[in-house]
C-alpha cells in the first residue's frame, strides 16, 4: 500500500439552501478543493460521492454540472458515515495503484424535509415503533447518566462549547454562542435533551481531493498524509448491548491507532460525531482521551476546548456547524486538513501535527451503530 | 379513573411472540425469517418472557401532546425490546415491566410496570 496525501479541500457554508437544488449545492466545494490542490479536473480519474438522502446518482447529477463526466463515479450511501465511507474507498483505490487522484465529495439537502428528525427505514423493527435518533441518543444518555451519577444539566456545556467554537466559523449553521440558561430552557426534545441538545438539519457540501503522496511531490502539490483509515459497521445483537460504550467506535479508535502506531496522547486536533451532546462524552471515552465515566470533568476542565491540550469539533462539530448527513464525513477531513495546514485563523489549533475524524451513525434494530469511519492525518 | 387509550385498553390479552432458533437456541424479537446466529431457518415461535427490566428510557415530547416515554427492556430470555411504558407510570432504570403486545395489528410493545399490574389485578 503506498502513501496517500489530501491536496485539496473545499466545503460550502452549511444551513439552509432550501431553494438550491442538491446537485447544485455540491459543485461550488467540488470546484474550491479542485482550486486549492491547483490541478484541473482533468486530472481527476475517479470520484466518489457520498450521500444519504441525494437521490439516485446524485454524484453524476453534481459532476454533469462542471462537466466532470465520463469517469467512473461511485455514489455511496452509509448513513451518517457516507462521505467518510467514500474517502475510506477512494483512499484504498489509491493506495492499491489502481488511481493516481480522486475527487471525493460529500452532499446533503436536509432541508428538502421540512424539519423534524431525519427519517429512518420504516421496514426496520424498531423504526416501525416509532424510534428516532435523537431517541436512540437521550436512552444512551439517561443510562451514562445514571452509570456515572451526574446531573442531567451538566451535559448543557457540551452545547455551549460547541457553540462557541461554531462562532468563530464562518462556513457553521449556527455562528452564535449560547449560554447554559439558554440551552437547559431551549424547548424539551426527548429528555434529557432540550433542541440545544441536538445537531440541526442542514444543507451542505464538503470535498476533497485524493493523491498518491509520491505522484503528488512529482506535481509539486503541498499535502497532508492520510496515517490510518478505518471501516467498519456496528456488530448485530439481538440481546443486551452496553448502550455507553460505542462498541463500533472503540474498536474502530484501537485499530486506528495500531495502523498510524500511535495513541491518544498523539492527537492535537479531533473532529467526532457530537450529533447531540452526550456522543461528544462517549467518544472522548471511545478515544481514550479519558477514563471510562471521566468524560464530563475532561469536557469542564477545557483541554477539549479551543486553546485546550486537545481541542474536539473546533469547527464547531455538528452541533454547531451543522449536519448534513452524508457531507458530514467530507467536511470533517476538510476541518483537520485545514487546521493541519494551518488556515483556520480565530479558530486555529496551535501547532496541530495529528488530527483525527470520526464519522458513525445509523439507527437500527440490534446495532449500536451501524456504520463509523475513523481517519487519522499528519502534516 | 384516568381514560385509556387504545393501546393501553387492547393490552392484556395479547403476549410478545419470539422466535427460537431450533439448532443453536438463540432467541430473537420479534420473529426473524433465519437466525443471524448459525444460518438456520428453523425458527421456532415461541412465548417471550413477560417480565423484564427498563434498560434506559427517554421521555419524548411531541408538541402539544402529552409526553410519552419509550426506552428498551431486557428480558431474561437475552431479548432486548424497544417500546413505550404505560401512560402514568414514572420510568426508572431497572425498574421491573411486563412486556405486553399493545396493538396486534403494530405489534408495538408496551411495558407495564410490575407493581402496577399486579395492583390492578
Amino acid at each position: 500500500m503506498r502513501a496517500v496525501s489530501v491536496v485539496g479541500t473545499g466545503i460550502i457554508p452549511f444551513g439552509r439552501h432550501s431553494s438550491t437544488a442538491t446537485a447544485d449545492l455540491s459543485w461550488p466545494a467540488i470546484l474550491d478543493a479542485l482550486s486549492d490542490a491547483g490541478i484541473g479536473r482533468e486530472k481527476v480519474q475517479v470520484a466518489y460521492c457520498g450521500s444519504a438522502y441525494g437521490g439516485m446518482m446524485v454524484g453524476q447529477r453534481s459532476l454533469a454540472r462542471i462537466g466532470l463526466t465520463g469517469i467512473p463515479i461511485v455514489n455511496v450511501e452509509n448513513a451518517c458515515s457516507s462521505s467518510a465511507t467514500a474517502f475510506a474507498l477512494a483512499y484504498r483505490a489509491i493506495a492499491s495503484e489502481q488511481y493516481d487522484i480522486a475527487l471525493v465529495f460529500g452532499v446533503d439537502k436536509l432541508s428538502q424535509f421540512g424539519g423534524g428528525t431525519i427519517p429512518l427505514v420504516n421496514e426496520d423493527w424498531e423504526v416501525s415503533q416509532g424510534l428516532s435518533m435523537p431517541m436512540v441518543y437521550a436512552m444512551r444518555a439517561t443510562r451514562y447518566l445514571h452509570e456515572h451519577d451526574i446531573n442531567p444539566r451538566r451535559l448543557d456545556q457540551v452545547s455551549v462549547k460547541a457553540r462557541k467554537h461554531g462562532a468563530a466559523n464562518s462556513n457553521a449553521h449556527f455562528q452564535k454562542e449560547v449560554s447554559l440558561e439558554e440551552v437547559a430552557s431551549s424547548r424539551p426534545v426527548t429528555d434529557p435533551f432540550t433542541l440545544l441538545h441536538c445537531c440541526p438539519t442542514s444543507d451542505g457540501a464538503a470535498a476533497v481531493i485524493l493523491c498518491a503522496s509520491d505522484v503528488a511531490r512529482r506535481l509539486g502539490i503541498d499535502g497532508v498524509k492520510i496515517r490510518a483509515s478505518e471501516l467498519s459497521s456496528g456488530v448485530f445483537k439481538t440481546g443486551f448491548r452496553d448502550m455507553t460504550i460505542p462498541e463500533i467506535s472503540v474498536r474502530g479508535a484501537a485499530l486506528a491507532y495500531e495502523e498510524a502506531g500511535i495513541g491518544p496522547d498523539d492527537i492535537s486536533v479531533i473532529e467526532l460525531h457530537d450529533a447531540f451532546t452526550i456522543a461528544e462524552l462517549l467518544y472522548y471515552e471511545a478515544f481514550g482521551l479519558c477514563k471510562r465515566g471521566e468524560a464530563m470533568a475532561l469536557l469542564e476542565s477545557g483541554e477539549t476546548s479551543l486553546g485546550g491540550r486537545c481541542p474536539v469539533n473546533p469547527s464547531g462539530g455538528l452541533l454547531s456547524k451543522g449536519h448534513p448527513v452524508g457531507a458530514t464525513g467530507v467536511a470533517q477531513i476538510v476541518e483537520i486538513i485545514d487546521q493541519l495546514r494551518g488556515r483556520c485563523g480565530l479558530r486555529q489549533v496551535e501547532g496541530a501535527r495529528i488530527g483525527l475524524t470520526h464519522a458513525t451513525g445509523g439507527g437500527a434494530t440490534g446495532f449500536d451503530h451501524g456504520a463509523c469511519t475513523i481517519h487519522i492525518f499528519e502534516r | 379513573m384516568k381514560a385509556k387509550s387504545p393501546v393501553e385498553a387492547d393490552s392484556r390479552s395479547a403476549e410478545p411472540e419470539g422466535g427460537r432458533c431450533a439448532e443453536c437456541g438463540t432467541m430473537a424479537f420479534p420473529v426473524p425469517p433465519i437466525c443471524s446466529a448459525c444460518l438456520s431457518q428453523a425458527i421456532e415461535r415461541c412465548r417471550l418472557p413477560e417480565s423484564g427490566t427498563l434498560y434506559t428510557f427517554t421521555v419524548v415530547h411531541h408538541g402539544n401532546s402529552d409526553p410519552i416515554t419509550v426506552g428498551y427492556v431486557d428480558l431474561p430470555a437475552g431479548v432486548r425490546v424497544f417500546g413505550r411504558l404505560e401512560v402514568g407510570v414514572q420510568a426508572t432504570i431497572g425498574l421491573p415491566v411486563r412486556v405486553v403486545v399493545g396493538d396486534v395489528e403494530s405489534r408495538m410493545c408496551l411495558f407495564v410496570a410490575e407493581e402496577n399490574q399486579s395492583c390492578e389485578q
